[in-house]
């Protein structure tokens, strides 16, 4: 058979059409013999009708309003253009889909896919390079994306987004998604055990589980309902943690950071505050606003702004009290930093217990027991005890010592 | 069927319904028609239309007629992609800080 006319209204039996097709409004197609009706080239829809079998096709188009329904298997080879909608009752595949309204399938692959306003797939959803939606996707099943950027709302079960993924209301997926770079602005929700290259959020971000990412940049409040493992993160917000983080790199914090249990990391800013169970650093911890330890904090060099406040043990190689806010702050310009910086002119800097080879309590400094190889405190500084191996050294007159200093043999070990 | 977009309980905001417009007009960096458009966000064309006008007049949207394809088309300007990043933005942070109301209802 070659081109083919389904007058409107009209219900036609088809095999194979060697050419194009054309239905008019409101017609209904059903396959002659079998299950399936073929056509060669073009398939142009008037708008509103039904396939009621497999339909395949070179391409397809729906010129104008109305929803088209195939209650089988629909596979467009290159174009699918739909004006307002289509139903597919079975498993969607085509290149490239156009449509401007809602589409729905039970699975649905393709290259890329735009739509207007709504996508709802039962199961799996392929998309090879773009998916591009204006208002909303449900996709309570698997996903496979690369990039992905909805407008709305998008709500997936599962799966890979690849590459960039930008959300502007709200993201869920309800199980474990392996993600690139993630970009949401509203609220967000994984599945335990996600991981990615790179997240940022404005607004609230929960992940049900533990969680892998190379860099965090969290804008809102993040809280993670398991472990967190991550190179970078940069909390300008609120992180809460209800499990360890461990970073590899840089832990910035201009905001607020509180880990159940243990924070691992190698350099760690905190520009506001820190809460964990213990905090273990194998490099560098600058403090300039507040730390809280329950087991203690321990790094080779701590470094604590004038103004701030820790409490728990410190153990480190090198521990400076009390350093100026230029020489703590100066790795956040931003006015985060400049922020928590002000919060603590004028006022005096608190430590509890430290052990170290080498202590430095600034002026307007208070601490309690200091346990050292070398100890040097300046004019204004408080200590209740200080017990030290080799040498004690800086103004002692001017500084306010409760219990004479003791030289002693040896330093007991640091508690971490 | 006939509300192609975003379903939502409550009635949208003005803001709301500019920011849908805009989202569904951006998926077509070479221009939208105001047909398909309607179909996206989920509203009649005299409505829509009375949108754009607003739209084109804030600066968020400009249009042109395709002489071959007899039609206007709709695209967004430079401020709209500023607009729509502001409002996520801002969305978000009124969220995060609890207030829930403020983050859908603000109107212009």
């Amino acid at each position: 058979m070659t081109d083919y006319h389904v007058p409107r209204g009209a219900t036609v039996k088809l095999d194979r059409i060697e050419g194009e097709l054309k239905v008019g409004h409101k017609a209904r197609i059903e396959a002659n013999s079998g299950n399936l009706v073929t056509v060669t080239e073009g398939a142009y829809f008037e708008g509103a009708a039904e396939v009621a079998c497999d339909f395949e096709c070179d391409s397809l188009q729906v010129s104008s309003g109305g929803v088209l329904r195939v209650y089988g298997n629909l596979t467009v080879n290159k174009l699918l253009d739909v004006n307002h909608s289509i139903e597919v009752a079975g498993t969607l595949r085509a290149g490239e889909i156009d449509v401007g309204g809602k589409i729905e399938a039970k699975n649905l692959s393709c290259t890329r896919m735009r739509v207007g306003g709504k996508i709802e797939v039962q199961q799996q959803l392929e998309v090879l390079e773009s998916l591009n939606v204006g208002g909303r996707v449900d996709a309570p099943g698997t996903v496979i994306i690369r990039d992905f950027d909805v407008g709305g709302m998008a709500d997936v079960g599962g799966g890979k987004i690849s590459g960039k993924i930008r959300v502007g209301g709200k993201f869920e997926s309800r199980s474990k998604l392996e993600f690139g770079d993630l970009q949401v602005y509203g609220r967000t929700s994984l599945g335990a055990r996600s991981s990615g290259t790179r997240i940022s959020t404005y607004g609230k971000l929960a992940i049900s589980g533990d969680f892998e990412c190379d860099e965090m940049e969290v804008y809102g409040k993040t809280e993670i309902y398991g472990n967190c493992s991550s190179k970078r993160i940069k909390v300008n917000g609120l992180l809460e943690v209800h499990g360890s983080l461990q970073t590899e790199e840089l832990f910035e914090i201009n905001g607020s950071s509180e880990i159940d249990q243990d924070l691992k990391g190698t350099n760690v800013r905190v520009g506001g505050k820190l809460e964990a169970d213990r905090v273990v650093v194998s490099n560098e911890i600058e403090i300039s606003g507040m730390a809280e330890t329950k087991r203690g904090l321990k790094a080779r060099v701590v470094k604590v702004g004038s103004g701030s406040k820790i409490g728990g043990v410190i153990v480190g190689e090198l521990v400076d009290i009390g350093k100026s806010f230029a020489a703590v702050v100066d790795w956040e310009k931003k006015w985060m930093g400049q922020v928590a910086a002000m919060r603590l002119v004028g006022r005096m800097t608190r430590v509890e217990d430290i052990y170290a080879n080498e202590v430095r309590l600034g002026k307007a400094s208070k601490c309690e027991k200091i346990f050292a190889k070398v100890v040097e405190i300046e004019e204004g500084s408080i200590a209740e005890e200080i017990y030290y191996t080799d040498e004690l050294r800086g103004s002692l007159e001017r500084a306010h010592v409760e219990k004479p200093p003791v030289k002693v043999a040896s330093l007991p070990e640091p508690p971490i | 069927m006939r509300n192609g977009g975003s379903k939502k309980s409550s009635k949208r905001s003005r803001v709301e319904l500019y920011v849908t417009v805009l989202e569904v007009i951006k998926r077509y960096p070479e221009g939208s028609r105001i047909t398909k458009m309607s179909y996206g966000v989920g509203v009649p064309i005299d409505r829509l239309k009375a949108i754009l006008s607003d739209l084109t007049s804030y600066g968020l949207v400009q249009t042109f007629d395709d002489e071959d394809s007899e039609g206007t088309f709709y695209t967004l300007t430079p401020r709209a992609l500023d607009f729509l990043e502001t409002y996520w933005k801002m969305r978000s942070f009124l969220e995060a800080f609890g207030d829930e109301k403020g983050a859908s209802a603000f109107t212009f």
